[in-house]
């Protein structure tokens, strides 16, 4: 794929967030891409993708994504996000706090015939819990 | 900066880190770099940056960094690391804790004339606390 058929693939994921558009996300992935990440764990298969990426448009219907520039080389890509928004749905079975969170997050993605095939995603998952008050922590002395 | 000379000052350091060889470690960076954790917050100047990273391996002497391959696109690039490691010396003016971790962190990184001018550090840094036993946390009932 060419760099710049990689980067239209972002950006049509990027639509899909900003878009609450599940169905528009999903065809972003290919049928047996895996996704690796802190709050959904591994998931296998875009229909599985699609599940997840719906709990987190519940959760936080507001949710806003603000991407910079890709790094891409070759087949991979990573991009780093500023997520934010608040917690006005579900979220692992916990009712909404009504709080708001904002977190850098970074996906790594490899792309194979213009789809995704395998994503990793990084970011602060226990500062997201305590920011929108799932968690608490308090220093341990 | 070409690929090559991206990937060999990657590579040059990391293996100063690994080697806790802070003279070359300190060589990658230009002299009003630019570093951004969520541990050591917003570091400016090469010996800052040295500093904070010896801080960080003397509070994990046995730290152990496993890279991903790099992705590389111009004049930046993103590490994905492995890191694991034991407290064993003090964090935060905390002491010591004795616990083991294990947690990615993603490096972005922009270069400038061979030398890294920004770096960025990504993680679980609410989840690295917890696991070392600095912070408690506990779901809010």
């Amino acid at each position: 794929m060419t760099r710049e058929a990689i980067q239209a693939l972002l950006d049509r994921r990027r639509s899909a967030v900003l878009g609450r558009d599940t169905e528009a996300f999903g065809a972003v992935y290919a049928e047996s891409a895996q996704v690796e990440s802190p709050l959904a764990g591994h998931l296998t298969g875009r229909e599985a993708i699609m599940r997840a990426q719906d709990a987190v448009f519940n959760a936080f219907p507001d949710a806003a994504i603000v991407e910079d520039v890709a790094l891409i080389d070759g087949e991979r890509a990573a991009v780093i996000a500023d997520f934010s928004g608040t917690q006005t749905g579900e979220i692992l079975g916990l009712p909404p706090t009504g709080r708001a969170f904002r977190i850098p997050v970074v996906y790594l993605s490899v792309v194979r015939d213009n789809q995704i095939v395998s994503e990793r995603r990084i970011y602060d998952f226990t500062g997201l819990l305590v920011q929108i008050g799932v968690l608490k922590a308090k220093p341990a002395s | 900066m070409n690929r090559e000379g991206m990937a060999a000052l990657l590579v040059q350091r990391q293996d100063a880190m690994s080697r806790r060889d802070w003279a070359r470690f300190r060589e990658t960076y230009a002299e009003s770099a630019r570093v951004e954790s969520p541990l050591a917050g917003q570091v400016t100047g090469r010996d800052a940056i040295v500093r904070a990273s010896e801080a960080f391996f003397t509070a994990f002497p046995d730290a152990v960094l496993t890279n991903d391959p790099p992705v590389i696109d111009g004049d930046r690039a993103t590490i994905v690391s492995e890191v694991v490691g034991t407290h064993v010396g003090e964090i935060l003016g905390l002491p010591a804790t004795g616990r083991a971790f294990r947690m990615p962190i993603v490096f972005v990184i922009v270069v400038e004339n061979n030398l890294i001018v920004h770096e960025r550090r990504i993680y679980d840094f609410t989840g690295l606390l917890v696991q070392i036993g600095v912070l408690r946390a506990k779901p809010v009932s």
